[in-house]
């Protein structure tokens, strides 16, 4: 697989949202907003970048048997130093996205391109395997935030973290609060999944999940 | 055997590796960590009653905390310049404890509402921070009890988050309260 293909990977086919439905938590926790989609999956992207490349460096150290609690290790430890590293350098930004650190080391993505992807693949595919994946859901998350946001709440791009009240789209009295509430994150959910697959089947893509 | 003993020792090591490197960074950033911290109480405590100086005043908070009613009492302040004090209360929300600073002047007026930390739903409860909400407590004098509207009181809760406002007027009625005290 040429690189492209494997960053592509993330982006559709193999979209961990949409596709392989993993991390649906977070996925249906945080996307009340843009913002907080976008957050999540910043954080995300760079924990799954990281954790790959360990990972990969590992690969031919760690044993078969005991791969998975190797794994653990690895991106408990990661997750836990970006946490202090944000608190401690970029306090502002740890701030906003501090309830979401905590939530990734549960996060199934990364366990699965850890175990499918970058125990078996050099450093630089399994790199930008974990950027791919990373944006991929970022990407799906961000979109998910955004309808909710604007069908709960009538804002768009609200951050009052960053006092950034947002662009009020329709008056609040219209939005219906059931979208931000999780009823409408699993109504999102699954009306996009569906889109998303008639739109690959189209395609000539499989219709299952691919993993 | 021989295998299992290899495993274990691998996996020790890995362990042992993490542990090295977890440590190194809680060294290295422990400290600014820390200091952050204090940098964004001393920001909540100036917005939440400007005032020259904060003398904590740890001997009161401590006897006050053995009542039951003061249980979710952190810390109170008394300020100079001008004078009253800063209360700082915890009390429970929807996702947890709701860490917040009211600061009120010697006369009993609220001056102002900060909530430092909280881990209400991002979205519903989380607009408790935003200054709407949060400059309706301003002006209002102790020896009276706030409610939000759904309780017959007259502080509008953030919409879809009642849990959450009842809290953050819960922690102001405890300030008042402390206030009260206090200034006695």
């Amino acid at each position: 697989m040429s690189l492209l293909k494997v960053f592509k990977n993330g982006l559709t086919r193999e979209n961990p949202t949409f596709r392989l439905v993993l991390g649906m938590c977070p996925t249906l926790a945080v996307t009340t907003s843009l913002m907080g989609g976008l957050g999540m999956g910043i954080a995300t992207t760079l924990v799954l970048a990281g954790s790959n490349l360990i990972i990969s460096l590992l690969r031919n150290v760690i044993p078969d048997k005991i791969r998975i609690p190797c794994y653990i290790v690895v991106i408990a430890t990661l997750v836990t130093i970006i946490d202090n590293l944000m608190q401690a350098f970029l306090p502002a930004l740890a701030e906003v996205l501090g309830i979401f650190i905590p939530l990734i080391v549960v996060n199934c993505i990364i366990l699965a391109r850890a175990e499918t992807f970058a125990s078996k693949n050099g450093l630089v595919p399994s790199l930008v395997d974990g950027f791919g994946m990373g944006l991929g859901f970022t990407v799906s998350l961000s979109v998910l935030g955004t309808i909710r946001e604007i069908l709960g709440t009538g804002t768009f791009a609200q951050a009052a973290d960053f006092g950034f009240a947002g662009v009020q789209l329709m008056p609040e009295q219209a939005a219906g609060l059931i979208m931000i509430l999780p009823p409408g994150a699993f109504i999102t959910l699954g009306l996009l999944m569906g889109f998303l697959n008639q739109y690959l089947e189209g395609k000539g893509g499989n219709s299952g999940g691919a993993a | 055997m021989r295998e299992g003993m290899k495993l274990a020792v691998t996996l020790m090591l890995i362990c042992g590796l993490a542990g090295l490197a977890l440590s190194f960074v809680n060294e290295f950033t422990s400290g600014r960590i820390a200091q952050e911290q204090e940098r964004r109480l001393a920001g909540s405590l100036s917005s939440a009653l400007a005032a020259e100086d904060y003398l904590e005043l740890e001997d009161v908070t401590a006897q006050l905390r053995e009542q039951e009613r003061f249980a979710d009492l952190l810390a109170i302040w008394e300020t100079k310049n001008p004078a009253g004090y800063v209360v700082q209360v915890a009390p429970t929300g929807y996702g947890g404890r709701i860490n917040c600073l009211v600061g009120i002047s010697q006369a009993g007026v609220i001056q102002g509402v900060v909530i430092n930390q909280h881990s209400e739903t991002p979205g519903l409860g989380s607009k408790i921070v935003e200054d709407s909400f949060l400059d309706q407590y301003k002006g209002n004098k102790a020896g009276q009890k706030l409610a939000v509207k759904n309780d017959g009181g007259k502080i509008a809760a953030v919409s879809g988050a009642t849990v959450s406002s009842r809290a953050v007027t819960a922690g102001v009625n405890t300030a008042l309260a402390v206030f009260e005290e206090v200034s006695k």
